[in-house]
């Protein structure tokens, strides 16, 4: 009974089928609300779903110098990855998986899908796709050093690493974006989550103008259609983790109209960091999103920690 | 590092306005005036002077002639994957055969998207000659209805009467040694002639050379297509085939 | 039921690729304009890719040249099955004023077998998209023949 438990939690809630036609969903509001500011009307919602599946049916071509394991693994990693973070998220004040010190698994988790972005990339030959994955180690370099940061401080500020524990100090102290030292850090997150989901103004490692795709040059078929689906779900991912660290005292008594709010809270996040950058800003040079991210971002984030510091 | 977004207040202004889409598969679009489409063609007024050929750059426009008694069937074909859509077909045309529509939506199969049209143009007949085959027998004569042609066994003498032939074609299926023919109709000038030149000018082949200093006017037959543009062209009302 | 829901998200999602084979950048304008708010392809799921191996529409314009005859037939050779050659313009159609000239190679026909033709010179960007949507429903055709 209790294997049953749990392959229902990792396979559909809150694991894999859960975040997959969340992110989905979520991606088509994205897709929507750029079309709606730049005044088209813009795909159906169902958009992204459509995608995944004429991807899941085409044909795939694995080329000649590709490594074929780590081409063919790289995305059902990312994948799998994603739908394991789900786990340790609370959403609506449950989370499947919770223990001491999930804030550190969280963020190892959340490196795997851009490290399996550079490993399928690398393996699939292409001189595109090598400089695809050198941008993408920038960029990944570039974010990780502020969402470190964020994480810390709110760490500090609730004095435990387990997200269980973090939601339950904002269930009776109110939600940690009313605290006024933890402000920074919630812009800083909400400006990382856009570079860690790689959307239009940072996404220089599949900037398809200029690189053809970047990393996903060779990629076509289910592979490709995979990543599309870890594009989705890191969106979903992260902004439901946004939820949990800072607007994680919202409760209704009922769990699934938590959720509910929760998603909704999601997809307002969505358009905050994902479609508003999309539709008002071109793509960053590389220079330029390491310089912004390690300054502005990173002040922010270091502003909370200091503050957490002192107790405030 | 400095941060400026200009787009930012028409981005969030969008949020509420209509949307500036056509929806145009839904919608059919009227395009703007002098708008230059797919080529209508209207073989009733096609003379089949070729013109329009000869000014179409890409080579778009092709003509086949099928010779059938008493004429040809012409077709004209306009292929609109070869097109430019510059127009200068319609404007050499002076018969306004060839217009541009409004059509835009071309789209298909490259050989749905053609104009195709068929006419039969008759041609007409020239003077009744005889060919050294001949050999008097005189059915031609018999057969006459106008009674036009007089043969002359023991002189071996044939004539026709210009004046009384109607062309009727009779005489020529009756021929036993296919001796008889009409000859290729010429154009020919009266003698109101001007020596303008229009005639010249309006050529397509350029068959017609008029020399005004020494009032001489020729056509080239080899050249000349029949098409009667010279004819309707003549101020003088002189010329004719 | 899978096969079906395949099939109809491969009439729902078209990408397409542009490839320019000489052409005079008219039509490639037109492709451009035809993504627009004003026109808006996107509402049928088009999306431009950067590479030949996302594509399921190829955009040709332009009578293929000598030069880039070798890099059309390498470009076609990667796109993944099923997908649909459109010749946009009538450049790539019948090499239009081009024709029989020292440097061009074309017209299309001669390489791969053109599925959809939009003609014009150049096209209107409302052509290429009943084009598109004209494709999109030889994609889906192409996929129920590729499972048979």
């Amino acid at each position: 009974m209790e294997i049953l438990i749990a392959l229902v939690r990792i396979l559909i809630y809150p694991g894999l089928l859960f975040v997959a036609v969340g992110g989905l969903l979520l991606a088509g509001i994205d897709r929507i609300l750029v079309a709606k500011m730049q005044r088209r009307v813009g795909p159906p919602l169902v958009q992204p779903f459509y995608d995944f599946f004429k991807l899941m049916g085409k044909e795939t071509i694995i080329p000649h110098h590709a490594n074929r394991t780590a081409y063919l693994a790289a995305p059902v990693i990312a994948v799998v990855s994603l739908a394991v973070t789900m786990l340790f998220i609370p959403l609506g004040g449950f989370s499947a998986v919770s223990g001491t010190a999930d804030l550190i698994v969280v963020l190892y988790l959340l490196t795997i899908p851009a490290v399996c972005v550079i490993v399928g990339g690398s393996a699939s030959g292409s001189p595109y796709a090598g400089v695809g994955i050198s941008r993408e180690m920038v960029a990944m370099m570039s974010y990780e050093l502020p969402l470190v940061m964020v994480l810390l401080a709110v760490a500090k500020k609730v004095g435990s690493l387990s997200l269980q524990a973090i939601v339950a100090y904002q269930f009776q102290n109110g939600c940690m974006l009313f605290h006024w030292s933890m402000i920074p850090a919630a812009i800083a997150l909400l400006l990382v989550i856009p570079g860690e989901a790689g959307v239009q103004p940072f996404d220089l490692a599949e900037a398809e103008t200029e690189i053809c795709e970047g990393t996903l040059a060779e990629y076509s078929g289910a592979p490709l259609g995979m990543f599309e689906l870890n594009h989705a779900m890191k969106i979903f991912v992260l902004t439901a983790l946004f939820t949990a660290l800072f607007l994680g005292g919202i409760d209704t008594g009922i769990v699934p109209l938590n959720v509910v709010i929760t998603f909704v809270i999601c997809g307002v996040l969505v358009w905050l960091c994902c479609s508003l950058p999309h539709a008002i800003c071109a793509r960053l040079r590389i220079e330029r999103l390491f310089k912004f991210y390690w300054t502005i971002v990173a002040g922010l984030a270091a502003l909370s920690l200091v503050l957490a510091w002192f107790g405030l | 590092m400095s941060f400026s977004f200009p787009y930012l207040k028409y981005a969030l202004g969008n949020l509420t306005k209509k949307t500036s889409c056509d929806m145009y598969p839904l919608k059919k679009k009227e395009v703007a005036p002098g708008y230059r489409g797919a080529i209508a063609y209207d073989p009733n007024k096609c003379v089949n002077c070729g013109m329009c050929m000869k000014v179409c750059s890409p080579g778009a426009i092709t003509r086949t002639e099928v010779e059938k008694d008493g004429g040809k069937e012409i077709t004209y074909r306009f292929d609109w994957t070869s097109c430019t859509f510059c127009g200068m077909c319609h404007d050499f045309c002076d018969e306004k055969a060839i217009t541009m529509t409004d059509h835009y939506e071309m789209v298909g199969n490259a050989e749905d998207l053609v104009t195709v049209a068929t006419y039969f143009k008759k041609t007409p007949a020239g003077k009744l000659t005889v060919s050294d085959d001949c050999v008097f027998c005189g059915l031609c004569a018999k057969n006459c209805p106008e009674s036009a042609i007089t043969v002359d066994r023991a002189n071996k003498s044939w004539t026709v009467d210009e004046e009384k032939c109607v062309k009727c074609g009779k005489c020529i299926s009756k021929c036993p040694k296919k001796a008889l023919a009409f000859a290729k109709p010429q154009v020919k000038c009266g003698d109101d002639c001007v020596f303008c030149g229009l005639c010249a000018k309006n050529c397509p082949e350029e068959a017609i050379t008029v020399d005004r200093p020494n009032k001489s006017w020729s056509v080239d037959p080899e050249k000349c297509v029949l098409c009667g543009k010279c004819v309707s062209k003549c101020p003088k009302k002189t010329l004719c085939i | 039921m899978f096969n079906k829901l395949i099939e109809n998200s491969t009439a729902k999602s078209p990408w397409l690729y542009h490839m320019n084979t000489g052409s005079c950048n008219g039509c490639d304008i037109e492709i451009v304009a035809a993504l627009t708010p004003h026109f808006d392809a996107e509402r049928f799921g088009c999306k431009l890719a950067g590479t030949p191996r996302h594509a399921d529409i190829i955009l040709i314009t332009g009578p293929v040249t000598e030069q880039s005859k070798d890099r059309l037939i390498r470009t076609l050779e990667q796109v993944p099955e099923p997908y649909v050659v459109m010749a946009v313009g009538s450049c790539p159609n019948s090499c239009n004023v081009f024709k029989d000239s020292y440097s061009v190679a074309g017209p299309l026909e001669k390489y791969c077998h053109v599925d959809v033709s939009v003609s014009g010179c150049a096209c209107k960007p409302e052509a290429i998209m009943l084009g598109v949507v004209k494709a999109t429903e030889i994609l889906k055709e192409k996929r129920r023949a590729m499972k048979k």
